[in-house]
C-alpha cells in the first residue's frame, strides 16, 4: 500500500514548482509561449492541482450549492469534494429532516437556495467558528457550526422575500446582514398587490450569536450583492432595480442604479432610540432608509444594474460591477463619512470606473493590488490593477477566457487581509461542451486558476452537481473540527431531557420505555451490533428512537434505518441522536446500520415488531 | 634468607614458549559460549499464578480470582476478591531489569496489596558470587524481608531522603547486592502504585523546554539537533541485493514544543494554537519519505498506532487516533517535500520532551521476503533535545536510580578510597625511585613490610576489597552480555584497584600489587617472616621445591586461571565455586569461623605452606597471579641488571622466590618486586664490579640499561 502511495509521487511537488516559478516562466517567455510583448521579468505561476494520495489539500473551499440547498466543502486545488453539508435540504445521509434536532432546524421545509457563503471572521482574518449561508428561497439564513461542519441553526427572516446577498461582520463575531433581493408589499396580505410605491425591500441585521433578527431597514429600490467593510462600520448593498420594475424592461430602465451603504452605528442609535416601526406579526424594529439624505443610507449612484460588491483586502475599496455597464465602480470608503455628513455628493465617493470588459459581475483580490473581474458576457476573468485605476491610467493586466459563461467569482483568503493571490475560483453558469453529456441538464464547469504568477493559467475543470453560487477559499489554519462529539454539547439537550425524564443515562441505557401510546426506545450501538435486537412496540404507538454511538474510534460511524419507515439517519462517534415517529403498520421489519462499521457490518441489525 | 643448595639450569630462551598459546586459548575462550540468561517468569495456572521455571507457588492473597494486566507493557498480576482489586504480584526484574553484583538482575517475587503495603518478598533467583559460598544466602533472604509490612511511599521516601529504615547490618560485604534489591523492588512497586493511584506521579526531574526562539532554516534545525535525521534502508530491512531500493524510513522528528522548532516550522499562528489546544502535553513530529509508513493501517479501526512507540526511562508511549494531529503544513522554504507527516500529541504526563527518549517503529513481516523467516523488525532512534534549548533542573529529587545509589556508594567511602589510591601511589613511586628506596636493606625490609601491614589494615581487614579472579569473570561475563560495566562502579575498591593492578603491572610487572599490595599475599609474607624472629634459628631456613619440581609446579596458577576461566564461560555459579580455591574469601570477607570445615582446613593448609615455603600459594597455585603473570609479560620497565650478573649470582641466590635466571635476566612473571636484587646491585660491599672496579673496569662501560 506504502509503495503504491509512492509510484504516484512522480513529477515535481507543488513545492518544488513554486522554488522554480521564476525559472519556469522565463524558460516559458524563451520559447515564445508567453508571446513577445511580455518582458523578460514577468513570471507565470508553476501552481499544480495535483494532490499526491495520502497528502492533504492546502486549502478548504466552501461551496454555496445553490438550488440544491446544500453547502458544499472542497479540498483545494485538488477540487475534491470532502462534506457535502445538508442545510436546507432534506438528506438522508445523515438524516437532516430525519432527525428530531434537524427537524426542529428545518420546520417543515425541504428545499432551500443557498447562493452566499461567508465565514465568520476577527479582526479581518477567519475565526473558525461559524459560517452563514442564505436560502434565497424561503428567505433565510444558516449557521454551521464549523466544529463539527454541520448546520446548527436556521433564522427565518420576517418581511421580506428573496434574501440574497448576506455578509458577517468583518472586525468581529457579531452580525450578519441579509438582503432581501425581492420588493413585496409591506403588509403582504394580498391586498395591497397593486400598490407598487408602497413594495419595499429591507437589509436585516441578524445576530451572529443568537441567530435571530435585532432590526431592518426599508430602502428604495431592491437590495441585490451584500458586504461589509472590514472595521464594522457599514455594510452594503446593491440594487439593480432602483425602478422597482415587475418585469423585465422596467427593472432596466435606468442608466444608473445604485449601492446602498448602511451606517451601522446611526442605524444602532436609531434602533435604540425607537425611531423604528413593526411589520405585522412580527416583532422586528424595522428603521424607514427610504427617503434621499436620510442618516442610515446612503445610495451612491453606479451605473446599469450593478450586481456584485466585494471590499479589497486593504479595506479602503468597495468594487462594485455595473452588469449592464462594461465598468466596475472603485468606491473610497474612507469617503462614506463624508458623504453622509452631507459634504460631498454620494457619487463623489466613486474614485474610478475603468472600463473592464462586458458583463462585469463580481470581483476578488490577490493582496498585490490587482482585482479579477468575471465578465458574465465576455466569458471571461479580467484582471486589473485598482491603483491605476484610480490614477486613471489603463488598468487591464491580463484577461483570459473562461468556459463558459462566468457567474461568481473568488481567490484564495480573498474576502479577508490576508489575500494570498494563489488560486482563483471561477464558477460557470454553462459547461456546454466540457465534459461527457449527461442529457439536457448539464453540470456546472467550475475552472480552476492559477494566479500565482503575472499571468492567469487555467488548471483545472471541475464538473458539480448544480449549482453552486459563490465560493471562498479559506487556508485550513482557522479550522479545527473535532473529531467526536461531547456529550455535553447543547445540540443533545432534547435527549438528555428525555433521558433524565425517564430515569436513564444517556449512552448506557438499552431499553424500551412506555408511557401511554408513547413509546421511547434508549438505544447504544457499539460496532458491530445494536445494544437492542428487537424492539417491540403496538400498532399506533408514537415510537422515539435515541440512539447513541459508543466507538471511541475516529471515523466509526453508525447509522440507523428503519424498513419501509422512511428513517435514515447516521450518528458519529459520542454522538446522539433521536428520532420520532409513529408505527403505523402492524409487522416485522429489520433496522439495520447504513454506516459501514466493521467486517460483521451486515449483521448489525435488528427487529421492529409492531404487534 | 636460605635457598636451594643446587644451581637452577639454564634457561635456553628468555621467551617463554608457553606463553603465546596461553593467549591464544584465552581470545578463543572469550569468543565461545553464549551466557545462560534463562529468567523466571509468572503465568496463570489454574487460575493462580505460579513462577516458572521455579514452580514456585506464592502464597500471597489466598482465594482470590487473578488476571494478568499490563502495567507500562509489563506483565504484572492482579488479585480480586468480590470484584475488587486487593493485591499485585509481579517479578522485579521483569519491571527493572537492573543488574546486581552478578551482572545479572536478582529476581524477586513481590506481593503488594492494592493500599501499596508490600506484603510478601521472595527471592526466587540470583546469581551473586558473594552468597553462593561465602555469605549464607538467608542473610539476603533475611534483609529482603524487612520490606514486608512496610508501604511503598514511605519505603521510598525514606531512601530518597536517606534515612532507610532497611538494615544492612546483616549484609555487608553485600551492599551492592542490598542497594540493587532495594531499587528493583522499589521500583516496580512504585510503578504499579502510581498506576493504581496510589502513588501520585512525580516528575522527578525538573528539567524543561526553555522557550528560546531565533530563526532557522530546514537545514539549521536539523544541524542544530532539534530535528534529528535518520534513515533506514531497504539493505538494513531486506538484504545487500536491495540496497539501490529507496529507504524504507527517512525520518525527520522532534519535540515540536520547543518554539525554535514549532515557531519555525509551523508559523508562530498556528504553532500557539497548537500548543494552546494542548496545554502541557509534549507534541511529538514525525515526517517520513521513506516508503515504509509509520502510521500503517492499524489505526483506523483498531484506533492504535500499533507500528509506533515512544519511551522514555521506565515509559512507554503509545499513541491512538485522538493523539493525531495530520492537519498542518511545513512553512520553511528550504524544507524538502514530505509525504507523510504527523505530529503525535503525548498525553502521559509522565514525559518530559527536555529529557532523552527513544522511538521505536515496528516494520511488520508482510514487508519482508516470505522466504526469511524475519517476522518483523523494531527500528529504535533517540532522541535528546539539545542542551541550548533546556533548562536543567534546579533539584534532583525523584526516583532511585543507578546513577544515584553510585553516587551514595562512592561518597560514603572516599576517605577509604584516597588512602588506598595514596597507598598505590607511594607503591609505584617505590618503583620509580627503587634505587633510593633500596639503598638501605634495613630500612627496606622494614618499609617493604610496613607498607604489607597497611595494605592488610586498609584493603584487607577495613573495607574487604582483596581483588578476586572472580572479577574477571564478571567483568568478562558482563562485556559478553552487554548488560553494562557500570556495575564496577558500584564497588569504589575493585574499582580502583583493577584500575591500579592494570597500571602497575604494565609498569613494573606484577611486582607492585603481587609484592606489595596484595592483603594476602602480605599476609603470607608477614607470617614468613614472624616465622624467622619467633621460632629457633634451625627453623628459620625455608624449604625450596626441587628444581625439577619448580620448573613445573610454576605453571599451575596458569593452568588454574585458563581453566577457571573456561569454566566461567559456562557456568558462572561453577567457576565461582571453585574459585573458592582463592582463600580471599574465608580470610578477609567472612571470615573462616563462618565457613565450612573443609574450607577452614584448606585455608588453615595454605598457611602452613606458606610458613614453610616462601609465598606458596602465590607461587604455585593463585589464578589471579597468573592472570597478572601474564599479564606482565607486557611490562614497560625491567629492572636494569649487569652484564656480569651472568658470573656472580649473588642476586639470583637471594632471590626468595627464584625468579633471577642463570643468566641473571629477571622473569618478571615470578617476581614479587622485593627490590632486594636492587639493593645488592647498588651495595658496593656485595655486588662485584663495584666492589673490584680495577678487576672488573672491563665491564663498567657495558652496564645495561634498563630495558
Amino acid at each position: 500500500m506504502e509503495n503504491s502511495e509512492q509510484d504516484q509521487q512522480d513529477g515535481l511537488s507543488r513545492r518544488d514548482m513554486l522554488k522554480i516559478g521564476g525559472l519556469g516562466g522565463l524558460a516559458l517567455t524563451a520559447t515564445g509561449m508567453i508571446g513577445s510583448t511580455s518582458s523578460s521579468a514577468e513570471t507565470q505561476g508553476g501552481l499544480s492541482t495535483h494532490v499526491a494520495p495520502g497528502e492533504l489539500d492546502e486549502y478548504y473551499g466552501f461551496w454555496s450549492g445553490g438550488q440544491s440547498g446544500e453547502v458544499r466543502i472542497m479540498g483545494l486545488p485538488s477540487m475534491r469534494v470532502l462534506k457535502r453539508i445538508p442545510v436546507f435540504n432534506f438528506d438522508c445521509t445523515y438524516g437532516h429532516g430525519v432527525t428530531n434536532y434537524t427537524k426542529g432546524l428545518l420546520n417543515g421545509k425541504k428545499t432551500g437556495d443557498t447562493h452566499h457563503f461567508h465565514l465568520s471572521y476577527k479582526d479581518g482574518w477567519y475565526d473558525g467558528q461559524y459560517g452563514f449561508v442564505n436560502d434565497k428561497a424561503q428567505g433565510r439564513l444558516a449557521r454551521i457550526r464549523l466544529d463539527f461542519m454541520e448546520t446548527d441553526a436556521i433564522c427565518e427572516i420576517p418581511n421580506c422575500q428573496g434574501t440574497h446577498g448576506i455578509f458577517p461582520s468583518r472586525h468581529t463575531l457579531k452580525d450578519v446582514y441579509c438582503n432581501s433581493e425581492f420588493a413585496t408589499p409591506i403588509d403582504n396580505n394580498g391586498k395591497t398587490a397593486d400598490d407598487i410605491a408602497n413594495y419595499v425591500a429591507l437589509h436585516t441585521c441578524i445576530d451572529a450569536r443568537k441567530m435571530v433578527p435585532k432590526w431592518q431597514v426599508a430602502v428604495k429600490g431592491n437590495l441585490d450583492l451584500c458586504a461589509t467593510d472590514y472595521d464594522g462600520k457599514y455594510s452594503m448593498g446593491t440594487c439593480y432595480n432602483s425602478e422597482k420594475g415587475t418585469n423585465l424592461a422596467e427593472m432596466m430602465g435606468n442608466d444608473r442604479d445604485w449601492l446602498a451603504v448602511f451606517n451601522i452605528a446611526a442605524i444602532e442609535k436609531a434602533v435604540a432610540d425607537g425611531k423604528t416601526i413593526t411589520i405585522g406579526d412580527s416583532d422586528v424594529p424595522v428603521l424607514d432608509g427610504r427617503v434621499d439624505d436620510n442618516p442610515y443610507v446612503l445610495y451612491i449612484p453606479i451605473p446599469n444594474s450593478p450586481h456584485g460588491v466585494n471590499v479589497d483586502p486593504t479595506g479602503r475599496y468597495a468594487i462594485c460591477s455595473g452588469k449592464l455597464s462594461p465598468t466596475c465602480s472603485v468606491i473610497d470608503l474612507q469617503k462614506i463619512d463624508s458623504a453622509f455628513g452631507g459634504s460631498i455628493k454620494p457619487r463623489d465617493c466613486v474614485v474610478a470606473e475603468p472600463e473592464v470588459g462586458l458583463g462585469p459581475l463580481h470581483t476578488a483580490f490577490d493582496g498585490r493590488g490587482n482585482a479579477y473581474t468575471s465578465l458574465f458576457l465576455d466569458s471571461a476573468v479580467v484582471k486589473w490593477d485598482i491603483a491605476k485605476a484610480v490614477a486613471g491610467e489603463n488598468p487591464i493586466v491580463d484577461k483570459i477566457d473562461i468556459h463558459y459563461q462566468i457567474g461568481h467569482i473568488n481567490a484564495s483568503n480573498s474576502e479577508t487581509k490576508r489575500a494570498d493571490g494563489q488560486w482563483l475560483i471561477s464558477l460557470n453558469k454553462f459547461s456546454k461542451d466540457r465534459f461527457l453529456s449527461v442529457g439536457p441538464f448539464h453540470p456546472e464547469n467550475e475552472q480552476l486558476i492559477d494566479i500565482s504568477g503575472d499571468k492567469m493559467r487555467i488548471v483545472h475543470d471541475s464538473a458539480t452537481h448544480s449549482e453552486p453560487h459563490d465560493a471562498v477559499i479559506a487556508s485550513p489554519e482557522p479550522f479545527k473540527p473535532k473529531k467526536r462529539w461531547d456529550p455535553a454539547d447543547a445540540k443533545f439537550e432534547f435527549e438528555r431531557k428525555l433521558a433524565a425524564k425517564h430515569g436513564v443515562q444517556l449512552g448506557a441505557a438499552n431499553q424500551v420505555i412506555r408511557d401511554g401510546s408513547k413509546v421511547t426506545v434508549f438505544m447504544t450501538s457499539v460496532a458491530p451490533a445494536f445494544g437492542l435486537t428487537e424492539i417491540r412496540v403496538q400498532q399506533g404507538d408514537e415510537v422515539t428512537l435515541v440512539l447513541t454511538n459508543l466507538d471511541q474510534v475516529d471515523d466509526l460511524c453508525h447509522g440507523f434505518c428503519l424498513s419501509h419507515h422512511d428513517i435514515n439517519f447516521g450518528v458519529a462517534p459520542s454522538e446522539t441522536v433521536s428520532t420520532t415517529f409513529t408505527a403505523d403498520t402492524a409487522g416485522v421489519f429489520w433496522y439495520y446500520c447504513p454506516w459501514f462499521c466493521h467486517a460483521l457490518h451486515l449483521e448489525m441489525r435488528g427487529r421492529f415488531i409492531v404487534s | 634468607m636460605s635457598r636451594a643448595p643446587t644451581i637452577p639450569p639454564r634457561i635456553a630462551s628468555q621467551k617463554d614458549p608457553g606463553m603465546p598459546i596461553l593467549l591464544a586459548c584465552l581470545v578463543a575462550l572469550a569468543l565461545a559460549a553464549e551466557p545462560l540468561t534463562a529468567q523466571s517468569y509468572l503465568e496463570l495456572r489454574d487460575g493462580r499464578p505460579v513462577c516458572l521455571p521455579q514452580q514456585h507457588l506464592p502464597t500471597s492473597f489466598p482465594g482470590a480470582t487473578w488476571q494478568q494486566i499490563d502495567v507500562d507493557g509489563k506483565p504484572v498480576f492482579e488479585a480480586h476478591r468480590d470484584g475488587e482489586a486487593v493485591g499485585y504480584l509481579f517479578l522485579s526484574h521483569q519491571l527493572d531489569d537492573m543488574v546486581a553484583y552478578s551482572g545479572k538482575p536478582l529476581e524477586i517475587l513481590v506481593a503488594m496489596t492494592a493500599d501499596g503495603l508490600i506484603e510478601r518478598v521472595d527471592l526466587i533467583d540470583h546469581h551473586e558470587p558473594i552468597l553462593l559460598v561465602g555469605i549464607p544466602e538467608q542473610v539476603l533472604h533475611d534483609y529482603i524481608d524487612q520490606y514486608e509490612g512496610r508501604h511503598i511511599e514511605r519505603l521510598l521516601r525514606e531512601n530518597i531522603a536517606g534515612e532507610s529504615k532497611i538494615s544492612l547490618d546483616g549484609v555487608s560485604g553485600a551492599t551492592v547486592t542490598a542497594l540493587v534489591a532495594d531499587q528493583v523492588v522499589f521500583t516496580g512497586a512504585r510503578i504499579i502504585a502510581q498506576q493504581i493511584g496510589v502513588l501520585a506521579r512525580e516528575s522527578g526531574q525538573a528539567a524543561r523546554l526553555n522557550d528560546h526562539f531565533e530563526p532557522l532554516q530546514w537545514s539549521q534545525l536539523t544541524e542544530k539537533g532539534l530535528l534529528r535525521h535518520v534513515s533506514l534502508s531497504a539493505a538494513e530491512v531486506r538484504g545487500d541485493e536491495h540496497a539501490s531500493e529507496e529507504d524504507w524510513l527517512d525520518l525527520h522528528y522532534g519535540i515540536v514544543n520547543q518554539p525554535s522548532l514549532g515557531i519555525n516550522l509551523l508559523g508562530e499562528e498556528v504553532y500557539r494554537s497548537l500548543v494552546a489546544d494542548y496545554p502541557g502535553h509534549s507534541l511529538l513530529l514525525l515526517l517520513n519519505n521513506g516508503s515504509y509508513s509509520f502510521r500503517g493501517s492499524g489505526f483506523v479501526r483498531g484506533g492504535i498506532f500499533d507500528r509506533l512507540q515512544v519511551t522514555q526511562g521506565l515509559e512507554i508511549i503509545r499513541f491512538r487516533d485522538s493523539d493525531y494531529h495530520y492537519q498542518f503544513r511545513i512553512l520553511l522554504e528550504d524544507a524538502p517535500p514530505i509525504h507523510e507527516k504527523a505530529i503525535y500529541i503525548v498525553r502521559n504526563d509522565a514525559f518530559n520532551g527536555a529529557m532523552p527518549w527513544e522511538l521505536e517503529v515496528l516494520v511488520t513481516e508482510r514487508f519482508f521476503d516470505s522466504a526469511k523467516s524475519k517476522k518483523f523488525m523494531h527500528f529504535k532512534t533517540p532522541f535528546e533535545m539539545p542542551a541550548e534549548y533546556v533548562i536543567a533542573p534546579e533539584v534532583a529529587f525523584g526516583e532511585l536510580g543507578s546513577q544515584s545509589m553510585t553516587a551514595r556508594i562512592w561518597s560514603g567511602k572516599i576517605l577509604w578510597i584516597g588512602l588506598y589510591i595514596a597507598l598505590w601511589a607511594i607503591v609505584l613511586l617505590s618503583f620509580a625511585f627503587r634505587v633510593r628506596i633500596s639503598k638501605n636493606r634495613a630500612f627496606l625490609d622494614t618499609f617493604h613490610l610496613a607498607i604489607l601491614v597497611c595494605s592488610i589494615l586498609l584493603l584487607g581487614i577495613g573495607q574487604k576489597g582483596q581483588p578476586s579472579v572472580v572479577n574477571i569473570f564478571t567483568f568478562v561475563d558482563v562485556l559478553r552480555s552487554g548488560s553494562g560495566v557500570g556495575i564496577f562502579l558500584t564497588e569504589p575498591f575493585l574499582f580502583v584497584s583493577w584500575l591500579c593492578i592494570t597500571v602497575g603491572t604494565l609498569l613494573w610487572g606484577r611486582g607492585p600489587f603481587c609484592g606489595w599490595i596484595c592483603p594476602f599475599g602480605g599476609l603470607l609474607e608477614i607470617l614468613h617472616f614472624l616465622r624467622s624472629k619467633l621460632l629457633p634459628h634451625r627453623w628459620h631456613s625455608s624449604w625450596e621445591m626441587p628444581d625439577r619440581w619448580h620448573h613445573r609446579l610454576k605453571y599451575i596458577p596458569y593452568v588454574t586461571f585458563i581453566g577457571l576461566l573456561t569454566v566461567s564461560l559456562f557456568s558462572l555459579h561453577l567457576a565461582e565455586m571453585l574459585a573458592e580455591m582463592e582463600p580471599f574469601k574465608t580470610t578477609w570477607l567472612v571470615g573462616v569461623t563462618n565457613r565450612p570445615w573443609y574450607l577452614g582446613l584448606y585455608w588453615a593448609w595454605l598457611l602452613i605452606l606458606g610458613l614453610v615455603t616462601v609465598r606458596s600459594f602465590c607461587r604455585y597455585l593463585c589464578p589471579l597471579g597468573g592472570y597478572l603473570a601474564i599479564l606482565s609479560r607486557f611490562q614497560l620497565f625491567k629492572l636494569p641488571r649487569r652484564n656480569f650478573c651472568t658470573v656472580c649470582k649473588i642476586c639470583a641466590k637471594g632471590c626468595s622466590t627464584r625468579a633471577i635466571d642463570d643468566g641473571g635476566n629477571i622473569d618478571p612473571k615470578t617476581c614479587f618486586g622485593c627490590l632486594e636484587c636492587t639493593n645488592h646491585m647498588n651495595d658496593p660491599k656485595v655486588c662485584p664490579p663495584l666492589l673490584r672496579s680495577d678487576l672488573w673496569e672491563d665491564y663498567h662501560e657495558s652496564d645495561r640499561a634498563s630495558a
